[in-house]
């Protein structure tokens, strides 16, 4: 359960996220979509305590994430980042086991559930036939997973993910996002900033639009994902169908001068 | 489990590859003593203490003299070098894996630099510093060090790059210290040059224990710090996620990587090098896991520091041991440079 505030943040003078209040509830996946430089990165920095609001609180499951330990908070919400220039040789495994650390004592051995936990989280990312090799040899979306398997093997209540599909093919988009949904299944809770709207809607529970620092909507991707709302966060005209296969909504973005396509036109309005 | 039985067959192979340095190392000089009984001399000078005092477990029979020679002479520079070696590249190790850099060396926050302002004001001017040589040096280089760490700090953060650059500055401006007391140096001059070399000799019982007692606590407390180590490679970011205080764990760190220098330094001059080339040769050896590659390099420094100094002893004119760790650790590093990936950590 994740509970957001009146959160301000502030660097200098550029307010980079105004008054945004939302709750998302346990077992629950929260999209964050947005334009670039909406605060999408932002908020999920104040939700893994990597940035302190300016004014307002986050509180993970009542406790209020400036409060945590680095160690207390590593337990509750585990990080999936955007770019990780792993350039070393580390090979992937021990990426993973380090996920582990806030489980771990300083001087301890890893014990037999660290392992397993280990050994769960490279098998769900499909990760184990990586797992002796360097990550600096694996390609961007293995990459991905092996990052992704570190934050399962945290074994915490709450994922936080930025933009984990933004560098994997159609195949592994899939398998990532349908292995989070599975994690909130399982009574998880996830929020992840998502660029690509159509992903997001078939996936998530609900979905939160912020543009310009201001959180403009939260709600199921179908009352989200609407033109006028769309318009006003993006600035771009698009139409917003039903996926034929889904069943979710989908999104295209239309060219300003477009003439929509008479077929599109017909039933937009 | 397979990573410590790793750690200790590393540990052991380099623990005897350094006796048996230290034998040969012994054996080598103006009379040349065959190296069992160096070992044997050497296993005599062993002490231990007991309620009753120091007992020597070991009573080989050695002649008097060749015991003299090894336990008396030749020994206490070794052990020096040793120990200077194990510090040095204990902190080489910690900088560079903190620094995330390939270049970052033991005295990359200025440490060594302000140890050699010390130093030297002392050799120049010997009546206007209230400390000795050891002391001035030891306590500039903490200076350096402190003042680089304060310069960095903005609110409670030190970014990494920002030490790296306060580090050089403050390097840069303790240089012209030194320079502009050198000019004041007159037949002092080459003492204090000496000094700046780094060198071994001078070397006594009271320095290795100095060294040691200070090298083997805070190389304990670094080793346990390995895993916090591994993590912050991933970038302050990632490491904080993982549940690393990381602002604490970098004060920790540079502190004590930053102290051993300081004591290294203090004692033997500035001997370059070995922190820099020693940790990348074991990274190719044993991979980036600091739990299993700062024993190593720290082994490896002692061993690489023995040997260089014995090829320093060597020559007709002895030389400072920093112009032999330069002399063959620049172009070894140059080959591995471009024979394999040292470029990353």
């Amino acid at each position: 359960m994740i509970e957001v505030d009146d959160v301000c943040v502030e660097f200098g003078d550029a307010t980079v996220l105004r008054d945004v209040s939302l709750s998302v509830g346990e077992g629950s996946f929260l999209a964050l979509v947005g334009p670039n430089g909406a605060g999408k990165t932002t908020l999920l920095r104040t939700l893994n305590g990597l940035l302190e609001p300016t004014a307002g609180r986050v509180t993970v499951d009542g406790a209020d994430v400036t409060g945590l330990s680095a160690r207390e908070l590593a337990r509750r919400v585990a990080t999936v980042p955007q770019e990780n220039h792993l350039g070393f040789d580390f090979d992937a495994r021990s990426i993973v086991e380090m996920g582990r650390t806030p489980h771990r004592t300083r001087l301890g051995g890893a014990s037999e559930g660290d392992r397993e936990a280990v050994e769960r989280a490279l098998d769900r990312t499909e990760t184990a036939a990586l797992a002796d090799r360097p990550v600096g040899e694996l390609s961007g979306g293995e990459r991905q997973r092996v990052l992704l398997a570190r934050a399962l093997a945290q074994e915490t209540p709450v994922l936080v993910l930025d933009e984990p599909t933004a560098s994997l093919d159609i195949n592994h988009q899939l398998a990532t996002l349908s292995l989070v949904r599975g994690l909130v299944d399982e009574g998880r809770t996830a929020v992840a900033a998502i660029h690509d709207l159509d992903l997001a809607a078939r996936f998530c529970d609900r979905m939160a639009l912020l543009a310009d620092g201001e959180l403009l909507t939260v709600g199921t991707p179908g009352a989200v994902l609407t033109s006028e709302r769309l318009a006003s966060a993006y600035g771009v005209p698009t139409a917003v169908r039903e996926n034929p296969v889904t069943g979710t909504p989908t999104v295209t973005a239309l060219e300003r001068e477009q003439r929509v396509s008479r077929r599109v036109e017909a039933d937009d309005d | 489990m397979y990573r410590r039985a790793r750690a200790a067959a590393w540990s052991g192979g380099l623990g005897s590859t350094l006796f048996v340095t230290m034998v040969v190392a012994a054996s080598v000089g103006s009379v040349a003593i065959d190296p069992v009984v160096v070992a044997k001399a050497m296993l005599n000078a062993v002490v231990l203490p007991t309620t009753s005092g120091w007992v020597h477990p070991f009573a080989f029979d050695v002649a008097q003299s060749s015991q003299v020679i090894v336990a008396r002479l030749r020994l206490p520079r070794i052990a020096l070098g040793a120990a200077v070696g194990f510090a040095l590249g204990t902190a080489g190790t910690v900088m560079q894996g903190f620094f995330r850099n390939p270049m970052a060396d033991p005295s990359i926050i200025g440490v060594s630099t302000g140890a050699a302002v010390g130093a030297v004001a002392v050799i120049v001017f010997p009546f206007a510093v209230p400390f000795s040589l050891q002391w001035a040096a030891f306590l500039g280089a903490l200076v350096a060090g402190f003042a680089v760490y304060l310069i960095a700090n903005q609110g409670g953060r030190t970014p990494v790059a920002t030490l790296l650059l306060a580090g050089v500055a403050v390097q840069t401006f303790l240089g012209a210290i030194i320079s502009f007391l050198l000019l004041f140096a007159g037949e002092s001059l080459q003492r204090a040059v000496y000094w700046l070399m780094g060198h071994l000799h001078n070397a006594g019982w009271g320095k290795v224990g100095v060294v040691l007692v200070v090298a083997v606590p805070t190389f304990a407390l670094l080793w346990a710090y390995a895993r916090d180590l591994n993590v912050l490679l991933l970038g302050e970011e990632d490491a904080h996620a993982l549940g690393i205080e990381v602002e604490r764990t970098k004060v920790v760190l540079l502190a004590a990587a930053s102290l051993v220098t300081a004591v290294a330094v203090s004692v033997a001059g500035v001997i370059g090098f070995v922190g820099l080339v020693v940790p990348h040769v074991m990274r190719l050896l044993v991979g980036p896991d600091h739990r299993v590659l700062l024993p190593t390099a720290a082994l490896a420094g002692a061993v690489f520091l023995v040997a260089t100094d014995t090829v320093a002893r060597m020559g007709p004119a002895e030389l400072p041991v920093g112009i032999v760790t330069a002399a063959l650790g620049a172009p070894f590093f140059l080959y591995l440079l471009r024979e394999r990936e040292v470029h990353e950590l």
